[in-house]
């Protein structure tokens, strides 16, 4: 077979910067047939680095690479990677996952959660603990460093999180405060 | 007259000692490394997706029915299996409300709001106080 299917969810470094253009327009295109595809950028020194998936279905990957991808699977940062593609395994959860009648998780909550993700974390940012939740939301917990961080998606474009320092008894709470979100991120490392 | 005191009264021959028991799917065992140990995540104490109340299992009644804790995870078989004490429900304004299923007697309700107030929200602050009674110990993650 000459082209190459990858399974869904895969890792593509599309390179330099001017090419997170053409790579964003190629999954722009690619939506209207697919369940899902998006490209989420995060930064690196050399790469801007991103993230393709569609749902369960699979993708060409020969058609990714006519818009100049130039490694597939080449990232940064392991942690948010591991992040991802736990975000993305929740979404094969079924109803009822938890044994009592929970829903599946969102698409679109899971989409907020990577974008979230990408703005909060960066190469040093141990990985979250990924939580599913009743309602098909998702939560993400840092519980390390004396830091308690959790943060909760309910819908689409809206979160909260507590935090708290346990050494100094310092705590925080908001709504889409991505700035003091960042700050308590910050500690972790 | 709150819903939940309408709808789910809250059973005071429970005693507060008493052990309610939830069902933690893998997905809701988190490490917690400030602690140094293995927990349940506060999403493991939320209301049902309907609005239902969480439903618990009553370890009395277990004992009275002569059953292992472990029977609660008969076809879950890789979920643990936790503990809250009513009293401590009791302490964040939830009612514990026995309500008796076909499939399972010694099935329960614990009503009450449990998300709001953030860090001290009450689903946090069972998920931190929970006691395992039937989980499998694992190493801690690197």
């Amino acid at each position: 077979m000459a082209e190459t299917l990858l399974k869904a969810n895969a890792w593509l470094d599309i390179g330099h910067k001017p090419k997170h253009k053409a790579a964003t327009r190629w999954a722009e295109d690619y939506r209207p047939s697919r369940k899902l595809a998006e490209v989420f950028p995060i930064k690196s020194e050399k790469h801007s680095v991103c993230r393709v998936y569609t749902g369960s279905s699979l993708f060409n990957l020969e058609s990714a690479r006519s818009v100049a991808v130039t490694n597939a699977f080449s990232i940064v940062s392991p942690q948010y990677i591991q992040t991802i593609n736990r975000l993305i395994n929740l979404l094969e959860l079924p109803n009822g996952w938890n044994s009592y009648n929970a829903r599946a998780i969102s698409k679109e909550n899971v989409t907020f959660a990577v974008s979230l993700l990408s703005r909060i974390m960066t190469v040093g940012t141990p990985a979250p603990q990924v939580v599913p939740k009743v309602r098909g939301g998702v939560q993400l917990e840092w519980h390390t460093k004396g830091i308690n961080i959790e943060v909760d998606i309910d819908t689409p474009e809206k979160f909260s999180f507590c935090a708290e320092d346990v050494r100094t008894a310092q705590e925080a709470e908001g709504n889409e405060d991505v700035n003091l979100l960042r700050q308590w991120i910050g500690r972790l490392l | 007259m709150s819903y939940c005191t309408e709808k789910f009264p809250d059973d005071l021959s429970i005693e507060a000692e008493e052990s309610l028991l939830r069902r933690i799917p893998p997905d809701h065992i988190i490490f917690d490394d400030n602690e140094k140990r293995w927990r349940p995540s506060s999403a493991a104490f939320e209301d049902d997706r309907d609005g239902d109340p969480m439903s618990v299992v009553l370890l009395k009644i277990l004992n009275r029915d002569k059953r292992e804790p472990s029977s609660v995870l008969k076809g879950h078989e890789d979920y643990a299996l936790a503990s809250i004490t009513a009293g401590l429900a009791r302490q964040y304004v939830q009612t514990v409300h026995p309500q008796p299923l076909d499939e399972e007697p010694a099935h329960a309700v614990v009503c009450g709001e449990k998300t709001k107030g953030k860090k001290n929200a009450p689903k946090k602050k069972f998920a931190q106080a929970a006691t395992w009674v039937v989980f499998e110990e694992r190493p801690h993650p690197t």
